[in-house]
This record gives C-alpha cells, structure tokens and sequence, in this order.
C-alpha cells in the first residue's frame, strides 16, 4: 500500500518524464517594429511526432534555449502577451543546436487569441463571425483588487453593463446584456471551466430573507484572482447553440491552468491587499435635512478628522492569496487560495471568503488529456437592513427629519426631535439585528479530450461539471429590543441548496482542402444536459423573551413559521454546426439545436433553434494597403429562447390548503401544456479593423426581437379558476430590440520604456414593447410593479416609468395653495396621455429605466518602464432612476427636504401659518423664509414648484415628481503599479514578480440626479421594478495597497 | 477503424443525432416533481377523497364567509361609517350604499371565491363517477362508503355555490344570477333550479340527519323564489330541533371568518345597524353586550376574554360596545367573537322560521306561533302569545343575523332600505364581463 502511495505520489509531482540530453533549439525574440528585445516570451517546442511539448521564458537578453530535445522535427510556438503568436518548424538532428529567431508583431486586442464563439466552436478572434468578448482577468487582478466577478466585468465590455443592487458588499447585480434579450430581460447563463454555474441572485422572497431590496450575488462566491479570462457571448446569434439557457447571453469564465509544459517549473505566487471602504458620497442638506445624522453612520476613511486612532472606524479590506502553478510530470497543476475579509460602509456588511481551487490537466498520452477543476467556497456575508426598511441604518438617518415643528410655529426655529432620526427603531437595536448568508459551495468538473492520431482531424471532448451550494440565512431580532412587527425576538433559519449537474459532450471533424484547395470544413456534433435541483427549508419564530437564548425552538409555538420547497430541472439539446472556410478569408457556418426540457408538456412542439454566420476578411483580399491589417465584416442571425416555469406546462395541480376543518385538497396550479419557450431572434451586422497593428474597433448593430413572450393570462371567475397561481401562462408577448456597440483602441506609444494604450466603448440600446396580448382573452392591459409606478405596456421602452403628470397648482378659497386636493392632472390624450382599455388614466410616459447610452473610456500608461497608470471611467446617460427617498423627505411627517419645507414655508403652508392645511402642518417654520402673499406672480412661481415635490399618490402625480434624469459619469477604477522585479533582480534579490499597486475604485461621480446613488437598482431580480431608489445604500469607494509577489 | 470511421462517418453522426433525439426527450421528462403539488389524475382514488372533500369545504368557508359579509352591507344588516376606527374600503362603502361599481374588487374577490368553491365541488362529482367505476372500489364496503360521502359532499357542494350565486350575485341592479363557467348569463332562478338538481342527487347518497340539511337548504331556496307549496315539502322533512347545524368551520392559524376579521374584533369595516342594540336593549334575554373601547386602530372587549365571549356565542345576538366616536354611537358584532368561532349557514332555527312563515303565509297563525315559539324557546326567550307575518319576519332578522339571509329576505318582504336604482345584488365584475365571451358587451 505504501509503495503504491509513494508511486501515486512520485506521478503527482516527481519528474516522470524521461529525459534524453540531445538537442538545444535557442533563439531570440524581439518586437519586430521597435527591435527591442521581449522578455519572459514563452517559447514551446512540440514534437510532431510524439506531441509532447516542452518549453522556455525568454531571458531579460530575449533569448531563449530549450533543451534536451530529442532528434526530430519540432513546431515552435511562441506566445507573449500583447503580442501575435509566432510559429515555425525546425528539425533537431544530431544532437545540434538549431537556431530560430523570432520577430513578435504587437497584437492589441488579442486578434491571434482563439475565442470562443459558440457552445463548441472556437476560432482566432480575427475570423471569427459573431462579436466575441474577452476580458483578460489575470491582468486586471494585477491592477485592482476585485471583490466579485460582476465588478471584473464592469466597463470591460461592448454591449454589457451590470449594476449592483446597492453598496452592500457581496450584494446582487442585474446583468443588462445588449437590450436584454426576452421581453423581461434576465440573467446570462455562466459557465465556470464547462460547470454550468448559477451566477443569480439570492436572498429575498422565496429565496431567503431579506433585508429590503437588496440581494446576495452567487458570483461573489469566486475569487476574482483565480480567474484567467472570461469569454461573453452577447446574443442569440453567437449563444443559439446553447438554447433555451442562453436566452440572455453566455458567461463563460476560464480560471487560470498549470504552467511548465514538462519543465517542472513552478511558480509560487501571493498577492496581498489591504484596504478600506468609504463611502463615495457625502450626504448634503439639498439630500436630507438629516444629513450630519446620514453621514454618521457610515464608516470613516483612515486618518479622516476626528478619528482618535488612525483606522478608529474604517471598514477595512484585508486578503491574502496565495497560488502555485506549474508542471510536474504530465500534469500542470494550479493551486490557489485566497482568504478574503472585507466590511462594508455600514455596521453588520461584511463579507468572509475563503476560497480553495485545484485545476490539473494531465497529458497521458499522445492522444488523449484530462483535465479536472475543484473548487471550495466559504462565504459568509452579513447584511445590513437597507431598501425600503424601517429596521436599518438608513430608514433611521433618511426618513425623518431631525426637527419637530411645534415650537417653530412662534418662529422660533427648528428645535430637535426627541430619540433624533431614530424614530423607528433604536440605533442599539439597529446594530444588535443580525442578517447572515453562509454559503459553502462545492464547484468540480472534468474533462476530457480524445484527438485519435488515426484519423487527424477528429476530436471528441467531454466534460461533466458539478455546481453544489447551501446557502444558510439566519436572522436575529434580539428580544431585548423593540422592533416593528416583531413579539419579544425573531429567528429565522432559511436553507437553500441548488445542486447543479451538466454533462457537455461534442464531436468535431475538420478536414482540409475539401472540394478545392483551401477550403477547410469543420463539423461538430454535440449534446448539452443540465439538471437542477434546489431545496429550501424555512423556519421563523418569535416571542423569546431573552437575548441570550437564541436556539430557535425555545422561541414562541403560536408564531412558529415552516416551509419547505423542493424543484427539480431538466434541460437538454442537441446540436449540430457545420462550418466553410476558404483560406480564412471568407467563411460560413450554419448550425441548428434541437432543445428538449422539463418544463414543457411531452407534447409540446420540439423546440428547434438555427443559427448561420459568415465573415469576409476584406484586408486579406489585397485591394487595401498594407497598414490595414484587418478589416473583417460579419454577419449573423440565431434564435434563442426563454424558458417558462417547471410547472407551468402541468394542467392541474393541487396542493394542501388548512382550515378549520382540517387539510384540504385545493387548486394550485393551472398549467398550459401547449406553452412553449419564448422566442428570441437577433440579427448581428458587425466590422472590425484595425491599422498598422495599433489602432483598431468595431462596430456591431443589432436588431432582433422576442416573440411568444409569456404572459399570464386570467381566466374568468366563473371558471373556479381565476386567480389561481397568477393566470395561465400563454404566449403573447413581444418586444423589438435594436442598437449597437463599439469600441476603439490604440496602442499610441509602444517602446521598452513607455506603452500607452486606450480604449473606447460606447452602446447605445433601445426596445419598445409590442404586445402583452389581449385583454379580451384574459391578458392584463399593462404589467407594473408593486408601486405602479414601472409599467411594461405596449408601445413603451421596457420598464417605463409612467404617471399622471401635475398641471397646474389648485387655490382654495383664500388664495393659498390647495394642498388637500392637489394639483390639476395632465389627462389629454392629445398630449400622449395613456389610458387602460377600459378607460382608466394611466399616466404619461416619463422615460425608461435602463440608460440608452452607456460605455466606458480606459487608459492604460506604463512610463520609466515599471510604473504603470491605470483609469477607467463609465458613464450612462439616457437613463431614469425613481427617488423614493427624495418622495419621503417630502411627506410632511418627515418633512426631510429642506426644498420643500422652505417653499411650504414661502407658501404660508407649515406649522402656524396662515394657510396650514391637513397634511402639511407638520413643517417646521424656517424664521428666514418669508411667506409669499397669496394670488401674486412669486407665489404662483413657489406652487409650481412645490405642485412638482407632491409625494402623496401616483394620481397625484409622484411618478412625475420623483422621477429624475439620471445620467452619470463615474471615475470607476484607479491603480498606480509599480513593477519592482527588475529592480529587486539588479541587486541580486532573484524574484519572478515584485509588484506594489495603489488602486482606488469609484473615487469621483459626475451626475444629475439628486439622490445619493445613481446606479441603482433596488431588486435586481425584479422583472418590471428597476431603478428605484429607496433607501438604498450607496456604492463603497474602495482604497486598497497591493503587495503581488512571485518566485 | 479508421477506414470504418472515414467510411461511416455520416452514417455515425446520423445515429448519434438520433439516440441523442430520444434519449433527451426521455431523460427531461425523468424529473423529480415538486413536493408540494399533486396532479389532478393522481387524486381519483378513494384514498384521497376525504382529502378532497376537505378541500371544497375549506372553500365553501371562504365564500360562505365572503358573501355573508357583503350580503349583509348590501342588506341593512351592517352599515359602514368612516367614523368607525381603521374602517377605509372604499368597495365596502359603496356596496353599503347599494351602488357598488363594476370594478368593485371586494365582489370581484367574491366571485373568484365562488368559482373555486363550484368547481372543486363540481370536479369532485365528476372525479367521484371515475372512481365509483373502479372495481377495488365496488367490491369494497369502506371503500364506498367513502364513495357515498363523495358523492354527498359533492353534489350538496355543487348545489349550495348555484344557491350563492343566485341569491347573491346579479348582471343589473335588481336582476340576479350569474355565469357558470363562462357560460351566458343565467338568471336566478335557473341558477336556483340548477341547485336543486344538485341537491335532490345529494339526498340518496344522504344520512338520514345530512338529508334533513338537504331538504332545509331546498326548502330556502324554494322560499326565496315564491314557491312556497314546494319550500312546505321540502321544509316538513327539514332540520329538526336539535340537528346541528351546517356551517364553516375556522381556526385562528388558517383561515377565519369575515364576519369576525371585517365586522368584528379583527378590523371593522362594517358595524352592525344600530336596531340590533335596541333588540337587546328592548329585550336583554336577546343577547350579551359586552363592554369595548378603542384600543389603537381597533375596538376591543373590556373584561371579557375570549372564552367568556364563546360561552355566549349560542345566544341569538352578542354586540360589543357602545363606542362611541365623533358623534357616532356603534357596536361591534360578537355572535362570531373569535377567529375559530364556526360561521352557521343553515340552522334548524331557520327551518323552523321557514315553517312558521309558510303557515303564516297559509293563515295557519297556531302552527306559526308554535314554530316562533319553538325558535324563541331555544334562545330562553319569553314566549310570544301571537305572531304575524311581519313578526316572523322581524323574528328571521334576530335569529338569521350574520348568516346572510337579511338580503334575500328584505327583497322578499319587499322591505328594501335603499333607493329605487340602488342595487338588490352584487354585480358581477369586470373580470367576468371582459373574460367570459358570453357576458362581453360587443
């Protein structure tokens, strides 16, 4: 047993190869424009004939040697970052020493990078015939120091904006991909080495407890740092292969693999960060009357004034991450883990990771290779109670106004309120409330590549990938304090465990100089399946009567809350993709999937899904001039699909109702089992360039549509089946989509010292919706939120917000403003006023949520050769955001909004004055406003404006009031590097990688919306409720120092 | 192999494309259903039917409820008053002043309740006929008489949702009836014959005591459409004194009665009118008033508890108050004075009433006095000397309160409290106008 452990072991890391001392191909590699010599390029030698593979870095001279090379022939391959890949072929005889230099030519967008463009193809990004993305992860974690994935991908890409849901560490994000493919948008599908991954957004509703709108991300379970790239396909022309899931686009992340190619390099590297979040915004007066009380509870920057000690009251950000890759062997191997600690701007926001990864790929033979990914999670996030909550920080500091009235009446002034701001809940039983998210999540996959050398040209590749998370809530209201709502203490245990398998198997043949000399076919066969399974277990209880005993049994029987959910899913397809290419010049592909899931009837129509692509390279037709080296056009078309319900193709489900004659069978579900997917069909028209292999873009416009949207659909009472689970689902919707995306880059200086690059991208994206159904068969005029205040209504941009809008100022009788009725409405239809089917007024549109235009400018400077500037500023215009906070300052019962209480104030409204009324009698006097006398020009000036800060109902126009413009330009990321290694090795201290970055995350904000935080989005799992801010927390501007070093 | 493979290649990938087809479409379907739900065809066996038979009569609870509390703001039974704490429906308002609007959501939601209740009891009729034809169920003695008890509730079910709807909905102001299944209108005494085909199938799968409940629900409905020779029949093989009565049964935990979470101690919306207090002010034995205050936005009893409010619940009339608020003096109810206190629906007391006004009607006063008397005797009230038509009337509207009947009894006695256009039922909504083909004004 022993002896078999020590060979087990002697495989894993002992040289097994062996070695035979015979040839030495050596070389130098130098940048063909500027001649200077490239350091650290990999160089890789694989002989034809056994395709084992071994390598070299180039010295800090460019030369390189790799040795022991047996007698034959050899296919060099040398890569360096930034740079086209060079290749040649060189023959080893006789123990000689060959001699191959190598002139590298810059690559500054990657176009010699094979991408992938489809569920099983991938291609050089130069010839590729659909828009493709690549975000280069292990760069950008050299310069920044990342808490998710979501803020990785932030501003990197053409077509793709994600929003947090607030400033809460680890919070949710809303992917918003090109329009956002169906008629209610969604999430991209992701995809983690082949492990189909949920990448969603937990922790309201039915799944967890929530503390307002804000949500936990599924993808702040990754370490950004493990991360070697991701790939996005936007749409459903280049995402149709992976049906029905890749309605909303695919995320495919490549975590970084072992390095050494049987050199038995290793590399040992630890990246340390140390840091502090502060809050990006300062709350003034124009925010809240209560604005010292605000800005009190958020954490304070290190050294900031008043501190007794340095860091007194900072939240501070603390990693350590530690990888090993290399190669022993016929394995490479990746070993990473990171141990991340980071507190959010406000108490009880924290976020505790540790995070373990193993990736091996193990070349057995000359034929076939394995691979294996295994990764281990420990979040543990805690939330503060935000959004729309009266047990928080914030419902506490920014609903109630500091001041009471009653005094003020005399005209005394303000004076303050008793308890302060904290009218709902104290603060000490704000910060004793606990709101935990553990996750332990379990990530693995395999692979497993088989390229037979009997028939070149086939490859089969499999992979199986594993996704198991339990995510456990607790919640503690201690019953020592007072909360809202809740007897003597409240616990609450939510579990939720998504167990995720997919299996992902293709067949790819590709055969050369097929019909005619240059012409290469490629076909590939293949099949996707994916089973869910989530459960979820809850149970609440109250009435503890202590603090110190917290077991949730001990709380009170007659609240005691359980439920229990169990769903399983299944979905499959299969694929078949045929693919031209005539020298790589000109190409063209047609493919189609055939889609099969469990949340259809048996009897549903297969589900069928085509897809065709060409690309034309006009540079290589040689009718341009030479300092054009790429002009590439495309074109492609694909159809995708939106998935309904598990259950929503089932006819009739019953399900347990109690009552007092005991448990009943009652009518849960009325399914429809000729429901099928929506359809989602998207053409793409694209170029690409780029000169002198500096200067480049592209350009890509969409349009497509989504049809066969999914409605629910109300059957009439008389039925028995109305109201039952929300309606039927039918297939009646539909949306229209269209805009572009584009990027520029240069690469403006290029020498041994100084490298300057930009980068530009700028989208623009619309959608108006076209059809809910009709309301004669059942379908609702409009959908809306909770609020009516977002509609999704035809003839709209998709969430638009809409409301009557105020006209003009009503007067009572002695002339004062009539706060009791309120001002006239805009109801002209003439003036687009809109209104239901049955007459009722809706309101007018007031604009869409989502910003049309939004992009991103980065610039990247390397000067003195190892100092490195990097900045990336985003922006969004075009876009809306709901100020609820703004709406409740405006209640006179907060009276907070100092706007409003001083034209109350001019307007002889406030408390004591001549005209006080019903409602408004709450606002304080201001002894420096004079009152304005009634039926004059200023005091119809001052109704005007105080007629737009009416907060009272929709009918009295809040939609109109409160929601504002909201475009935004942020200074999103900011690092100074300073690269020491070729410092520390000129004294002698040998070390691989020594580097030292100060970077700064969201450090300026130019915007014209009044409320704290622009980029909003209160429930990012919201269909129709977006951007509406209410009490929502801000984005944490984030300072850290890095210490990265490698030997 | 690799000749076969070069040889073969379409041939492979066609086979690989078609096991890959079947066995997909196979595998997908496999799942594990939800743990929480049961297909309708799992349901048509006899184990389930006590399980399904609970279900329709959770759903008779709901819209027995519903409608009791809307018939009795439609009637004047109730009356709503903003004055009264936290009572802010706007739908409850305008059905108190008889002119609810088509889009009322309060009666909408009643309609909904009714169509759930008609057809879990209707399905289950016809899930009845399935499983009565299965052979374990035929040569099974407990298997049917699980069969005997499904098709009773059934068909008393089925019966007692026509009775609701046509007692208590109508298209216009003074025109009742409704829609079944999205089928035209039906008036009110079509629905009401509809009942009573129901009603008259219950009565062979009947005990002798469920069939005196039967023929007492067949004698109402009879009485509410003039055909008192009928109601007489139906009425003489009633309930009897000491029968207990049909009625919906509740539990704090679950679901409770309006009648005690919008006309009681839950949050008031409508209170009862204020002849109720003079009953008992007129005659104490009617019934208990129990002390109350206003506590925040509700009203409630001041030294009695729960248990003492149930002892009394057997007594004709309980009222809590008075309160008295901004110039309104008002009571609550407390014949309902818990979340668990069952909602009667028909009584032996009420077939006695039937028979006494069916004698009045036939001039035979002795028999009516019996029957009043009878009534009263139960209720340890004195005993009346002599009884009229109107005083059975007045003797239904004491005895029936909260049980829904004051509707169908002010439009029988022609005694309406409301304006000529004010409607005498409760519309049938928007959802059933737009969605019912049948109903759309074109």
């Amino acid at each position: 047993m022993r002896s078999k452990l020590l060979l087990v072991l002697a495989l894993l890391i002992g040289s097994c190869g062996a070695v035979f001392a015979q040839g030495v191909i050596r070389g130098k590699v130098t940048d063909k424009k500027t001649g200077e010599t490239l350091v650290g390029v990999r160089v890789t030698a694989t002989s034809q004939e056994d395709k084992k593979p071994v390598g070299a870095i180039s010295n800090k001279e460019g030369d390189f040697q790799v040795q022991n090379l047996k007698n034959g022939k050899y296919t060099l391959l040398v890569s360096y970052v930034g740079y086209k890949s060079g290749e040649s072929t060189v023959t080893v005889d006789g123990g000689a020493t060959v001699t191959a230099n190598f002139q590298l030519v810059l690559d500054v967008k990657g176009l010699d990078e094979v991408v992938v463009t489809g569920v099983a193809s991938r291609t050089q990004k130069a010839v590729s015939e659909v828009a493709v993305a690549r975000v280069n992860a292990s760069e950008l974690t050299d310069k920044m120091g990342y808490t998710s994935t979501g803020q990785l991908l932030s501003g990197k890409v053409a077509g793709v904006t994600i929003t947090p849901a607030s400033g809460t560490v680890g919070g949710g994000l809303r992917f918003n991909v090109r329009s956002g493919a169906g008629l209610f948008g969604g999430s991209p599908v992701i995809f983690i080495d082949g492990v189909r991954v949920g990448g969603g957004n937990v922790g309201t509703g039915t799944s967890g407890p929530g503390v307002g709108g804000q949500q936990v991300s599924e993808l702040a379970d990754l370490n950004p740092a493990d991360i070697e790239n991701i790939e996005i396909l936007k749409g459903a022309a280049a995402s149709a292969l992976y049906g029905t899931s890749g309605q909303n686009g695919v995320v495919l992340i490549k975590t970084k693999r072992g390095r050494g190619l049987g050199n038995n390099e290793l590399t040992i590297n630890y990246q340390g960060i140390y840091g502090f979040n502060t809050p990006s915004r300062a709350i003034t007066e124009e925010m809240a009357v209560s604005y010292k009380e605000a800005n009190a509870i958020y954490a304070r920057a290190p050294f900031a004034p008043g501190n007794k000690t340095p860091f007194e009251g900072t939240a501070p950000i603390i990693q350590h991450g530690v990888n090993l890759q290399g190669n022993s062997g016929i394995f490479n191997y990746y070993l990473g883990f990171e141990d991340r600690n980071e507190k959010g701007i406000v108490q009880q926001n924290e976020l505790r990771r540790q995070s373990f990864r193993l990736n091996l790929d193990a070349v057995t033979s000359r034929d076939f290779s394995i691979s294996g990914s295994v990764n281990y999670v420990n979040n543990f996030i805690t939330r503060p109670q935000n959004d729309n909550n009266v047990l928080g920080w914030l419902g506490n500091t920014m609903l109630f106004s500091p001041f009471i009235a009653d005094a003020a009446a005399n005209g005394g002034g303000p004076i303050p309120r008793a308890f302060g701001t904290y009218q709902f809940t104290d603060s000490l039983g704000i910060a004793l409330a606990e709101n935990a998210a553990n996750t332990r999540r379990l990530i693995a996959s395999s692979e497993i590549k088989y390229a037979p050398s009997w028939l070149p040209g086939l490859n089969l590749r499999a992979v199986v990938g594993y996704d198991n998370n339990t995510i456990r809530f607790e919640t503690l209201f201690p019953a020592t304090q007072f909360y809202s709502g809740i007897q003597s203490g409240n616990r609450s245990i939510f579990t939720l465990s998504n167990e995720r398998l997919n299996v992902d198997a293709s067949a790819n043949y590709e055969a050369k100089n097929v019909f005619i000399e240059g012409l290469s076919s490629n076909t590939t066969l293949g099949m996707q399946a994916f089973n869910t399974i989530t459960r979820t277990n809850f149970i609440d209880a109250q009435r503890f009567g202590t603090d110190l005993v917290r077991d949730i049994g001990s709380g009170g029987a007659t609240t005691f809350s359980i439920s229990e959910f169990f769903e399983n899913r299944r979905d499959a397809g299969i694929f078949l993709r045929q693919e031209f290419s005539y020298n790589q010049i000109v190409s063209l592909s047609l493919a189609a999937r055939n889609d099969f899931a469990s949340s259809l009837s048996p009897d549903a129509s297969a589900i069928f899904y085509p897809q065709a692509s060409t690309m034309l390279r006009i540079d290589k037709l040689g009718v341009l001039p030479e300092v054009v080296n790429l002009l590439k056009v495309r074109a492609a078309y694909g159809e995708t699909g939106s998935l309904p319900g598990v259950i929503d193709a089932q006819r009739l489900l019953f399900t347990t109702g109690q009552s007092g004659f005991g448990p009943g069978g009652i009518v849960q579900v009325l399914g429809n089992p000729s429901v099928v997917p929506e359809r989602i069909r998207e053409i793409e028209l694209g170029f690409e360039f780029e000169l002198d292999n500096a200067y480049g873009g592209e350009f890509t416009y969409i349009i497509g549509n989504a049809v066969n949207s999914l409605i629910n659909v109300q059957r009439a009472p008389s039925t028995g089946l109305n109201g039952v689970a929300g309606g039927v689902r039918r297939n009646l919707g539909s949306i229209d989509q269209w805009g572009f995306e584009s990027s520029l880059y240069a690469r403006a200086i290029q020498s041994t010292d100084y490298e300057l690059t930009f980068n530009v991208i700028f989208n623009y994206f619309d959608n108006v919706v076209r059809s809910i159904g009709n309301t004669d068969e059942g379908a609702p005029a409009f959908l809306q939120d909770g609020f009516n205040r977002q509609y999704i209504i035809p003839g709209q941009r998709r969430s638009q917000f809409i409301g009557p809008k105020p006209v003009t100022p009503r007067f009572n009788a002695a002339g004062y403003y009539d706060y009791v009725n309120g001002p006239v409405m805009d109801t002209a239809r003439a003036n687009g006023v809109l209104y239901t089917p049955t007459g009722a007024l809706i309101g007018s549109p007031i604009g869409g949520s989502a910003p049309l235009y939004t992009g991103s400018f980065s610039i990247n400077f390397r000067f003195l050769r190892d100092f490195t500037l990097y900045a990336l500023a985003e922006f969004g215009i075009g876009g809306n955001v709901y100020n609820g906070t703004r709406q409740f300052h405006t209640n006179p019962t907060y009276a907070n909004n100092i706007t409003f209480n001083r034209l109350a104030n001019q307007l002889g409204l406030a408390r004591g004055q001549a005209g006080a009324q019903a409602g408004v009698s709450n606002i304080p006097r201001y002894a420096d406003v004079a009152p304005l006398t009634p039926n004059t020009p200023e005091y119809q000036r001052a109704a005007e404006a105080f007629m737009r800060q009416d907060w009272i109902s929709v009918g009295r126009g809040n939609v109109a009031n409160f929601t504002e413009s909201a475009n935004w330009a942020r200074l999103r990321e900011l690092s100074l590097r300073f690269n020491a290694t070729r410092a520390f090795n000129d004294v002698g201290i040998g070390v691989k990688n020594l580097a030292f970055t100060l970077t700064g995350t969201n450090l300026f904000l130019l915007t014209n919306y009044t409320g704290v935080e622009v980029e909003i989005n209160g429930n990012p799992g919201s269909i129709v409720s977006q951007s509406q801010d209410f009490l929502t927390l801000q984005q944490a501007r984030a300072l850290n120092f890095m210490i990265s070093l490698g030997f | 192999m690799q000749r076969f493979v070069k040889q073969f290649r379409t041939l492979i990938a066609a086979t690989c494309l078609t096991l890959g087809l079947w066995s997909c479409g196979g595998w997908v379907q496999g799942f594990d259903p939800r743990r929480d739900l049961v297909a309708d065809n799992l349901l048509d066996t006899t184990s389930q039917v006590t399980f399904l038979i609970t279900g329709v009569q959770r759903a008779f609870s709901l819209a027995y409820g519903n409608a009791a509390i809307q018939a009795g703001g439609l009637s004047d039974e109730l009356i709503f008053d903003a004055r009264v704490p936290n009572a802010t429906f706007p739908t409850y308002q305008l059905i108190d002043a008889g002119t609810p609007q088509l889009d009322n959501n309060s009666v909408s939601t009643l309609l909904t309740l009714i169509g759930n209740y008609r057809f879990l009891a209707d399905t289950l009729g016809v899930r009845m006929e399935r499983i009565a034809a299965k052979s374990d169920t035929v040569n099974d003695a407990g298997a049917r008489a699980t069969v005997r008890r499904g098709f009773f509730q059934s068909y008393l079910h089925s019966g007692i949702a026509r009775h609701l709807y046509a007692n208590y909905i109508g298209l216009e102001a003074r025109r009742g009836g409704a829609t079944i299944a999205t089928s035209p209108f039906i008036p009110s005494t079509t629905m009401h014959d509809l009942a009573l085909g129901y009603l008259n199938r219950a009565l062979p799968f009947a005990s002798a005591a469920e069939a005196r409940v039967v023929n007492s629900i067949i004698a109402r409905i009879h009485l509410i459409e003039g055909r008192y020779p009928q109601a007489q029949a139906a009425a003489a093989l009633g309930m009897r004194s000491g029968d207990g009565p049909l009625q919906a049964v509740y539990s704090a935990q679950t679901i409770s009665p309006l009648w005690w979470t919008e006309a009681g101690r839950g949050r008031a919306q409508f209170v009862p009118d204020p002849r109720f207090a003079r009953y008992i002010a007129a005659d104490p034995a009617e019934g208990r008033v129990f002390p109350g205050a206003v506590s925040g936005t509700v009203v409630v009893p001041v030294g009695a508890g729960d248990a003492e409010l149930a002892a009394a619940a057997p007594n004709r009339l309980n009222l809590i108050g008075p309160i008295v608020r901004t110039g309104l003096t008002f009571h609550l109810q407390a014949i309902y004075p818990n979340q668990d206190t069952p909602h009667r629906f028909i009584t032996w007391q009420e077939n006695a009433l039937m028979l006494a006004e069916l004698a009045s009607r036939n001039g035979d006063d002795a028999t009516a006095l019996t029957q009043v008397n009878n009534v009263r005797r139960a209720y340890n009230l004195a005993a009346r000397t002599a009884t009229t038509l109107d005083s059975v009337y007045i003797e239904r509207d004491k005895t029936l309160f909260g049980s829904g009947q004051r509707l169908s009894d002010q439009r029988r006695f022609n005694r309406w409290h409301l304006g000529a256009t004010t409607w005498w039922y409760l519309p049938i909504t928007l959802p059933e106008r737009s969605l019912n083909p049948n109903l759309r004004t074109p």
